[in-house]
């Protein structure tokens, strides 16, 4: 297994360098500067902040410096806050994004995974199906929208939770609640789907006709091959959910990865929407190679090569 | 679009919560003295010479201390780290006294060297400074910024000036090309040089941070020299960019001074966190030389910048006051109505770019048939609703009178239409054009409403809206790149010429190929004047020039318009929306008695 991880993560590389040298011409080729406002400053000052930054420098000169940095791991200072460095902003982004992601997808599966569970084994229960049917529902609601309205009967009719903000565990209740509400469909249908597969096949059968419980089958045997499905849908989810979610940090104004993502393209600020590029792509790999790690120890058929 | 649906939504909140109450939201006045601000966005860094704009000057005016500060209200120049000071007659000449008290917030006095780094420092053209230019007032300070060349006679010493007494600044590159007589017709203003240079013995002088005008006579007496009379600059002291930097940490720590770890500052408060796009916050410095004046302990900046999402903090109570300009658009009519909405005058300019290198806009009565069509009276009543003045120039209308301002263009349709006839488009036949702004709400509306007003009175006309996103929009207007821009300029300071500068035909701010000599002369003979009322009588014929031909087409001029909770006190509208927290107090620290707190709603 370790040959397969080497060899996975030895061929992202060139995957790697093909986003950030697309992502690398393609904002400076967007119309506009960093450093423009409306109140233009004079040509010199300008110059004098071209020079400072290396902007002045020919396009593939700001490249193979950008690289050589990169490749110690130097994303360089960010233009919109000259104090910065990216690497920093980064690091502050992540540590706000990754628990929210991580949260609100662990209430997901909580969620989730029973709720899929229960509609595959009691499809026609009244219960079921009403749950099964808010989740749709929560997941058919942009979250613009469901924000926005947990908002007005949390933080302004009950003032419960503060509508906005972070640092407090408070804080988390709304965005969490919104960004895993998206989910819990997801989860609960793939559980479902896999699990009524599973249950179908001749081996459960005959572990019933065995005389085992329907509890044992469906913990000892059923349950590890039915999350499959759900295992690689967590991979891509996961790396999404900590790269940040742009329109929950927005709603919330939480100073998350996404945050600083939308800043960066507004403000044309190079080096950070390139440095958050490259974390988005890093974890959507390592995300992506953990899960079939993962896939091969819950399903022993799966061999890694 | 996806944007339209937080709007709609915010719409129902208020809808919901729209019982004709006095105030909006909670009232509940935090525990201890401490002030939370709706500060619009994250200040880029806290550096005062890096700070781009009044986001970063809203939060830096309380770190540090300049040599005068502002009065809350009136915006007028007090004692601060200076406490006394003269100029001399022609106004070229100040002096600062400074207090012997002044300290940083580690213990070490604040000296006149201290100013006289600063001021070096943020002319450095290592240091980048974006507003730099602010300093241009000061003997030597641009040319040593721009590192362009002075001229010198080898025989009189003298420095060649223009024509209001300035020394004339060259590229290295031009002073290169004179000396070498390489002189294409292209560049008439350095043929005219060339006529001038009599003698053939002059010399091209570069000039080092040492040449600046600005020397310590002692540890508490400073000593600046201007480039040409300067009236009002004492209106510019208080600008963040005057204010103090401490040599030794930024030796020490390069970049990274301004971290809370790092920082020393010598203003009311001092630094205690910095999490971009979380929050500033700032905490009493018990050094100040005024301490005892100062009623907060803590204030605490909040960078959001999405205007519902403020609203909906402010209205659970979470922040005490916002900042002018972030309130929406959509909630104005419910908030006026409120006893926390708090407005005034606020120098801040709405006009349009006239791009007068292309026909049919190269001809006058065209552009002034425009801009008389333009029913602004109906603009600001109807469709911006925040109490914004209709405006027929440039400048903006609130300088405590001190400025006779010109009476301007009107709302005339009779007029507009003849003069469009007489330009050869009756009804506004065969006149196409196209209106470049900016997205976001507000914009869409003005340009809307003024898209209107032009097919209202020239019923034929054809006025195609360009809507562009921001960087891409300020791309297109350097490029020039457009009939009609929308552009609003709020004021560096209270004086007239912060709107009028950025017209000179040299200004990296007029895109619009417009160059008036005449403008010219008037604006920098003003800024030469001495004398505060001639000079405000030349600026003010320098704008009526400026309105004859109309590279700008006026609308409004802005209001200051924000929320604040009762309980806060001292925090009031101004003209530059600026807010000096020293001066600010919430009503639980007991220093004003007389103030009721009302109860929640």
């Amino acid at each position: 297994m370790g040959r397969y991880v080497i060899k996975r993560l030895l061929l992202a590389l060139p995957l790697l360098w093909f986003i950030l040298t697309l992502t690398f011409f393609l904002v400076r080729w967007a119309p506009g500067k960093p450093f423009r406002r409306e109140r233009a400053i004079p040509a010199e000052i300008e110059a004098h902040l071209d020079r400072h930054y290396g902007l002045d420098q020919p396009w593939h000169v700001q490249y193979a410096n950008y690289m050589r940095g990169l490749a110690r791991l130097d994303f360089g200072p960010s233009y919109r806050y000259p104090d910065l460095t990216v690497r920093e902003i980064l690091l502050r982004g992540v540590r706000v994004s990754a628990p929210i992601g991580v949260l609100a997808y662990a209430v997901a599966l909580g969620f989730g995974v029973p709720l899929g569970i229960a509609a595959a084994l009691r499809a026609e229960s009244l219960w079921v199906r009403a749950l099964m049917g808010l989740a749709i529902v929560g997941v058919s609601t942009p979250n613009f929208v469901l924000g926005p309205l947990l908002v007005l009967l949390f933080s302004l009719t009950l003032y419960w939770v503060p509508p906005a903000g972070w640092g407090e565990g408070r804080h988390l209740v709304l965005p969490v609640l919104t960004l895993s509400a998206a989910y819990i469909a997801y989860v609960a249908r793939l559980t479902q789907s896999g699990l009524q597969r599973v249950l179908a096949q001749d081996y459960v059968r005959t572990a019933r006709a065995k005389g085992v419980g329907p509890c044992a089958i469906l913990l000892r045997h059923a349950l590890r091959p039915a999350l499959t499905p759900l295992l690689s849908f967590t991979g891509p989810s996961l790396a999404f959910l900590l790269a940040g979610t742009v329109v929950i940090e927005e709603i919330f104004a939480i100073p998350g990865l996404g945050h600083f993502f939308v800043q960066a393209a507004l403000n044309r600020d190079y080096t950070l929407i390139l440095g958050i590029v490259s974390f988005t792509s890093v974890a959507l790999i390592v995300l992506n190679v953990l899960v079939d790690i993962a896939i091969a120890v819950v399903d022993p058929r799966v061999v890694l090569e | 679009m996806w944007w339209l649906v937080p709007t709609v939504v915010g719409m129902l909140l208020l809808g919901a919560c729209g019982r004709p109450a006095a105030y909006f939201g909670k009232i509940v006045p935090p525990e201890g003295a401490i002030l939370r601000v709706g500060n619009g966005a994250d200040p880029a860094s806290l550096d005062p010479h890096r700070a781009p704009g009044s986001v970063e000057e809203q939060i830096l005016i309380n770190l540090f201390e300049g040599l005068t500060e502002y009065d809350p209200v009136t915006l007028e120049p007090t004692p601060a780290v200076a406490e006394t000071w003269e100029m001399n007659e022609r106004a070229t000449l100040f002096r600062f006294s400074l207090r012997r008290a002044a300290r940083w917030s580690h213990g070490r006095p604040v000296t006149a060297w201290d100013f006289v780094y600063s001021w070096r420092r943020a002319l450095a053209p290592e240091t980048a400074s974006p507003n730099a230019y602010l300093l241009y007032y000061i003997k030597n300070a641009e040319a040593y910024n721009t590192g362009r060349v002075k001229l010198r006679d080898r025989h009189t010493g003298r420095f060649l000036t223009d024509s209001v007494g300035r020394d004339l600044l060259l590229t290295t590159e031009e002073a290169e090309r004179l000396r070498r007589g390489d002189i294409s017709a292209d560049v008439p203003h350095l043929r005219e040089l060339r006529s001038r240079l009599t003698s053939l013995s002059w010399e091209a002088v570069s000039v080092t941070a040492e040449d600046v005008g600005v020397r310590a006579l002692d540890e508490t007496t400073l000593e600046v020299e201007l480039e040409v009379p300067t009236a009002f600059f004492l209106k510019l002291t208080s600008l963040g960019i005057y204010r103090p930097v401490p040599r030794e940490v930024i030796e020490r720590y390069g970049r990274a001074w301004t971290r809370p770890e790092h920082i020393v500052s010598n203003g009311p408060f001092r630094l205690a966190e910095f999490t971009p796009g979380r929050r500033v916050v700032l905490e009493k410095n018990p050094l100040y030389w005024d301490a005892a004046r100062v009623h907060l302990q803590r204030v605490i900046f909040y960078p959001y910048d999405d205007a519902t999402t403020l609203l909906h903090l402010y209205k659970a109570g979470e922040l005490d006051v916002l900042v002018s300009g972030l309130l929406p658009p959509y909630a104005l009519r419910l908030l006026r109505e409120k006893r926390d909405y708090v407005s005034g005058p606020y120098l801040l300019s709405y006009f349009l770019l006239v791009n007068v290198r292309r026909p049919p806009l190269t001809d006058r009565r065209v552009r002034r048939a425009l801009a008389l069509a333009i029913d602004r009276e109906r603009l600001c009543r109807r469709v911006l609703a925040a109490g914004q003045q209709p405006s027929g120039t440039l400048t903006p209308s609130d300088f405590h009178g001190a400025y006779p301002r010109p009476k301007g263009v009107g709302y005339d349709p009779e007029q507009a239409r003849r003069l469009l006839a007489a330009a050869g488009y009756p009804e506004g036949r065969g006149l196409r054009l196209r209106f470049l702004y900016n997205t976001g709400a507000l914009h869409t509306q003005i340009a809307e409403a003024l898209q209107a007003d032009w097919r209202r009175v020239f019923p034929l006309i054809q006025v195609e809206l360009i809507r562009q996103e921001w960087q891409v929009y300020l791309d297109t207007v350097r490029r020039g790149d457009f009939d009609l821009a929308r552009r609003s300029f709020s004021a560096d300071f209270s004086d007239p010429t912060s709107f009028l500068d950025s017209m000179l035909s040299t200004s990296p701010n007029n895109p619009t190929g417009w160059k008036n000599p005449e403008y010219d002369r008037l604006v920098r003979r003003a800024n030469a004047e001495p004398d505060v009322q001639r000079r405000m009588a030349l600026l003010a014929r320098a704008e009526q020039v400026l309105l004859e031909d109309l590279p700008v087409i006026p609308i409004y001029s802005s209001v200051a318009s924000f929320l604040r909770k009762p309980y806060v006190q001292g925090w009031s509208a101004n003209v530059l929306d600026r807010h000096p927290v020293k001066f600010v107090a919430v009503g639980t620290t007991g220093a004003s008695p007389g103030l009721q707190i009302p109860r929640r709603e």
